[in-house]
């Protein structure tokens, strides 16, 4: 990968750097605006659904925080991969670099938030539930395929963000679509079994239940899903790169 | 190795343009357009185009608004691909000058503007830190290092990342009309840093609507017309076919 070029490490490390701080602007109140916002989600969740949906789920709270913290890092890097383009469109037009590093970069900036919010997930549940489970040496594994399948489809959709002025607010709209077809805030088993094997077949699904096995039922996900995860966020990468590659040229037409 | 031994071959470039009439490009659109084709213009910004760059001089291209000037630079530097024709060079071509400032963020330092500029420009994470008070002296930024950019005036936003990329070490250096930045005291100093550069033999493209500038620097320059080369050769005769035709059309 060009990345790996020296020249081009410094500048993957850079535009993330940049990328974080005008996001989170650099302070601790800035990252705790960042955080404001699944603290928010969680509250109206919480006391919307805890009467009805706590009933069949043990630990709501973290399960519900969980399924935020997991889908806004999805949601979160994907959009933000999506319009890099056009957010460094001027970089574009006046710098000659291997363009993968802007969308690598803008997955990166998301994934530095995503880390931090979840080492506060695992302080709560310390806290809260004082139990500390080997079954928690699954989760970076999870969060390797959860990356490996962000990458994988930010570099579709980051061309496709250049190319076609619309394509944010469909992404908006398939994303606000997503937030009920992934179980955020409720378990799979109230949904109705025909309806479910439909949902079983999106990998974040399978993303957000491994994730609740091993952080909060001490449960080790079957290896089998975990690798299936990782080989497939693998495949997705690898034709997403070479599909990006092949339109490199282009994106820089796209955005002038 | 010769003085006059060409180090980019500009060979027959061609680029076209397809402009929508429809405004931007959306997937709705696209869509529409499946069953209702929509027109499209093209302009050619690049006809045929084909010279040679000498090691050690100083090219200039100029020519009337929309004559394809930048739209040359671009393909030379790699950031935008020809339809035909190929570009030779024995020296890694990057753009440093064009349009300067626009990689800065108005929310960032002055120092992390300057790394993000190194980092655009090709420079390792120590080559930026080992330049950094060299590029901090020349744009005279020290007491605002640590401040945000949004808080200079232009002039000084404008001398970061002139201060970089002067401070690159590139060896052939693409300029799109700026030559120099800043108050008067200023812009005599980076006319100085230009000059040493000439004479240091670095290989300088450069456009301008100034004829002066391109007296005063160039040996050679390039006409370009629509898109077409209507000259290259010694930069006197070159600006008096280009005031003829430019005055008479």
């Amino acid at each position: 990968m060009r990345i790996l070029n020296r020249p081009y490490w410094n500048l993957f490390w850079e535009m993330t750097r940049t990328g974080f701080k005008l996001r989170d602007q650099g302070t601790f109140l800035g990252f705790f605006w960042t955080l404001l916002h699944p603290a928010i989600m969680f509250v109206i969740l919480h006391q919307l659904f805890t009467k009805w949906v706590g009933k069949f789920v043990s630990d709501y709270p973290f399960y519900l925080l969980i399924g935020i913290v997991q889908w806004n890092f999805f949601s979160g890097a994907t959009s933000n991969a999506l319009t890099c383009f056009e957010r460094k469109a001027t970089l574009v037009k006046n710098f000659n670099f291997p363009k993968e590093i802007a969308v690598l970069s803008s997955v990166a900036v998301v994934f530095m938030s995503y880390i931090l919010e979840v080492a506060i997930l695992m302080l709560f549940l310390l806290v809260m539930t004082h139990d500390l489970s080997w079954s928690w040496a699954y989760f970076p594994f999870l969060i390797a395929a959860q990356t490996l399948w962000i990458l994988g489809l930010s570099f579709f959709l980051a061309v496709l963000g250049a190319e076609y002025r619309d394509m944010s607010r469909i992404w908006t709209i398939l994303m606000n679509a997503g937030f009920f077809m992934v179980p955020i805030f409720y378990p799979l088993n109230l949904i109705a079994e025909r309806k479910r094997s439909w949902l079983l077949l999106n990998p974040f699904v399978h993303i957000m239940d491994g994730s609740r096995d091993c952080l909060l039922r001490a449960k080790w996900p079957p290896l089998s899903s975990g690798l299936f995860l990782i080989l497939t966020g693998l495949v997705l990468t690898w034709y997403g790169i070479r599909w990006f590659r092949a339109r490199e040229k282009s994106i820089v037409e796209f955005v002038l | 190795m010769t003085p006059l031994e060409p180090v980019i071959r500009v060979k027959n470039i061609c680029k076209t343009y397809t402009l929508s009439t429809g405004g931007d490009k959306t997937v709705l659109l696209s869509l529409t357009n499946l069953f209702r084709p929509e027109e499209k213009r093209t302009v050619e910004a690049l006809k045929n185009v084909s010279f040679d760059v000498l090691r050690g001089e100083v090219l200039g291209i100029l020519g009337p608004n929309g004559a394809g000037k930048t739209t040359l630079l671009m393909v030379m530097a790699g950031i935008l691909p020809q339809d035909s024709g190929e570009i030779e060079s024995s020296t890694k071509i990057m753009s440093p000058f064009l349009r300067i400032g626009s990689a800065l963020h108005a929310e960032l330092t002055v120092e992390d503007n300057i790394r993000l500029c190194g980092a655009l420009m090709g420079l390792s994470r120590k080559e930026v830190g080992d330049r950094m008070v060299k590029i901090i002296d020349f744009g005279e930024l020290w007491p605002y290092r640590y401040t945000k950019l949004a808080e200079l005036s232009s002039g000084f936003q404008s001398r970061v990342a002139f201060s970089t990329a002067l401070h690159t070490e590139l060896d052939t250096i693409l300029v799109d009309e700026t030559l120099s930045v800043g108050d008067m005291r200023f812009r005599n100093k980076c006319m100085d840093a230009f000059t040493r550069l000439i004479t240091d033999g670095k290989t300088i493209v450069l456009t301008s609507h100034s004829m002066a500038d391109l007296q005063a620097i160039c040996k050679r320059c390039l006409y370009l017309s629509n898109g077409e080369m209507r000259a290259v050769g010694p930069t006197q005769e070159v600006i008096d076919q280009f005031t003829r035709e430019y005055m008479n059309s």
